[in-house]
């Protein structure tokens, strides 16, 4: 009877001391704490696994070889001729880092949900936390802040440190102030944050890692390539639907096959179409993966 | 000795009356039918044994119950309302699913610091409960680098992290060492000697026979039987085995006490009707000489394989 009771010594009558119940003080009603819960477990299982890691280290390197590009354009400027200085056209290291940025970002999204589909870590998590929408809102804001703050970020720096390593060479594009530069810049981060996103949606509703990560990229970096070879209009009215034009446009360029003359101007969106365009890819990848998380029999 | 009874609340306030309750489900995947119509019941208090062969839809019963699969047609309910309706689980019901079901890469302590967190549950239980499963010496070391035993412990160590009043385990001596089975053996009684729930899924007949105290066996999706260990064996008690020089005058002996004698093919009876006490005693008096007597009870193997042998969905290809 002792060894019994033992087992169960510093309980409380009728409760437990061992482990705190969740009580009903605090801030919120339950379902915001509940939120919170599931938010601070998210931003831990994040944190505690090495994918995350090597995936910010991806997104250091690439910030790092911006700053060997903008040496090399230094010394490439140097070099030349005022004649091919008038006609040079350089882009920018803060513009370069975007698309690494975005790749990294889809990769930590599409992880977020395959890397416990892969591992069965989901089968576990969805016994301690039946409620799927609030871990799939929990993820997606977690991954969301990360890859916002890596947008931002590998901007910035790459921006900064392009501008140090310049200096006060005059290249066309790199004298503009940070105030000037920075709303194109912050969109670059914001796309980033959607490409997370979608990331993250797709690999919810793939549960496969390759085969997340394949439709990703396809989706991204080969579809445009492909658009391109349509003829025109479509070349450019198909390209400005699809993300890797959204974010050009969105930064207030033209979408690529304008850009390359290869369709008449006019085609695309406005910054802020641009950027409504790419909200409703959040919308529709994240409802998606809300609709497979209920639906489904979690494997 | 009586079970100390739990008397739990959510942290909602409901009492939770620690059973679980599988009432006519049915689960079909596709065109298979992986559970067809089961209906028991889990009483606080006692491990309850759930048998079955290979593929009898163990697992596919306990992952409706946790919510994790959608039943097709009836329902499971833990503590009288269905799993997924619940907000923090695991003050409610711990369960081992899948000792492999695990991120590699995250330490014990990290794995089972993630999961408590949804719950609400501190870092100083998650020291607790890896102590309590012997894992407090490897807690830093990666999951990925673990043998399938230190696994299992693990995933115990999960289950019983809100120290709840009903607890679920799937194959969990799968893989075990000698001292890892005893070790379940043991927590499995003091869980139930604690007032708590278990069931306690095996494929194993002679697990079950020294941890269970009750067994729902199942095949093919559907309800066996529901009884004990005891009864089980004494189900298919098949008779006592007698040898004699006597034989025949033996066999005249034993059915005018009423019981029905067979004779095998090297003279040996088989009796029935008449214990061994009574078999000696009347040889006894009768003046033959016996060479053998044993009573012949099936071993819970048996009475099991005889039980699950229609619902055997794989079978090798000698029987």
């Amino acid at each position: 009877m002792s060894g019994q009771e033992g087992a169960r010594d510093g309980d409380a009558p009728g409760g437990r001391t061992a482990v705190g119940l969740p009580g009903d003080a605090g801030f919120g009603g339950p379902g915001i704490r509940l939120l919170a819960d599931v938010l601070a477990a998210e931003w831990l299982k994040l944190r505690t696994v090495r994918s995350t890691w090597y995936i910010l280290a991806v997104v250091a390197a690439f910030v790092l070889l911006t700053a060997v590009y903008s040496l090399y354009l230094g010394s490439l400027w140097d070099g030349m001729s005022p004649r091919q200085r008038a006609t040079l056209s350089a882009s920018r290291p803060e513009q370069i880092v975007v698309m690494p940025a975005q790749i990294c970002m889809a990769v930590l999204g599409v992880l977020a949900f395959t890397s416990e589909y892969v591992t069965g870590m989901a089968r576990t998590g969805f016994t301690v936390m039946p409620r799927r929408k609030t871990v799939l809102a929990a993820r997606a804001v977690v991954v969301a802040a990360v890859a916002f703050g890596v947008g931002q970020a590998s901007g910035l720096v790459a921006f900064v440190a392009g501008r140090l390593i310049i200096g006060d060479r005059p290249i066309p594009d790199f004298a503009g102030p940070l105030s000037e530069e920075f709303p194109e810049m912050f969109v670059g981060g914001l796309s980033v944050v959607v490409l997370a996103m979608v990331g993250l949606g797709v690999g919810a509703v793939l549960r496969s890692t390759a085969g997340a990560i394949t439709a990703v990229v396809v989706y991204l970096y080969l579809l445009p390539r492909f658009a391109l070879l349509l003829p025109e209009p479509w070349n450019a009215r198909i390209g400005s639907v699809l993300l890797e034009d959204l974010t050009n446009q969105a930064m207030g360029r033209p979408p690529m096959a304008v850009d390359f003359g290869e369709a008449p101007a006019g085609i695309g969106f406005s910054p802020p179409a641009a950027l409504a365009v790419m909200f409703l890819y959040v919308v529709v990848t994240l409802g998606a993966a809300a609709v497979a998380l209920t639906r489904r029999d979690v494997r | 000795m009586p079970a100390v009874v739990r008397r739990a609340r959510t942290p909602c306030g409901e009492n939770l009356d620690g059973m679980i309750e599988v009432e006519e489900l049915t689960k079909r995947y596709g065109a298979t039918t992986a559970v067809d119509g089961l209906s028991f019941q889990v009483k606080p208090g006692l491990v309850t044994g759930f048998l079955g062969p290979n593929g009898a839809g163990k697992s596919t019963t306990m992952r409706v119950l946790l919510g994790l699969d959608v039943p097709t047609s009836g329902r499971g309910l833990v503590n009288g309302r269905r799993y997924a309706t619940m907000r923090y689980p695991m003050y409610e019901v711990g369960a081992l699913l899948d000792a492999n079901a695990v991120h590699g890469g995250r330490s014990a302590f990290d794995h089972l610091r993630c999961l408590a967190r949804t719950n609400r549950i501190g870092v100083s239980r998650v020291a607790e409960v890896l102590e309590r499963v012997g894992l407090a010496g490897v807690a830093r070391r990666q999951v990925g680098g673990f043998s399938l035993g230190m696994r299992q412990r693990l995933g115990i160590a999960v289950a019983l992290l809100g120290d709840p009043g009903v607890l679920m385990f799937d194959e969990p001596v799968n893989g075990l060492d000698p001292e890892g089975v005893w070790w379940i053996r043991h927590l499995m009684r003091s869980l139930a000697a604690e007032g708590r729930t278990v069931l306690l899924s095996s494929h194993l007949m002679s697990e079950m026979e020294l941890t269970a105290d009750r067994l729902v066996v199942i095949g093919r999706g559907r309800l066996v039987a529901e009884t004990t260990p005891r009864e089980l064996a004494a189900r298919h008690d098949r008779g006592v085995l007698v040898r004699s020089p006597g034989a025949a005058r033996l066999t005249g002996v034993l059915e005018a006490a009423g019981a029905t004698v067979e004779t095998g093919p090297g003279g040996e009876l088989v009796v029935r009707g008449l214990d061994v006490t009574r078999i000696g005693d009347l040889a006894a008096g009768a003046g033959l000489a016996v060479h053998e007597i044993t009573p012949r009870t099936a071993s819970l193997e048996e009475a099991y394989l005889e039980l699950t042998g229609d619902s055997t969905e794989y079978r090798a290809g000698g029987r």
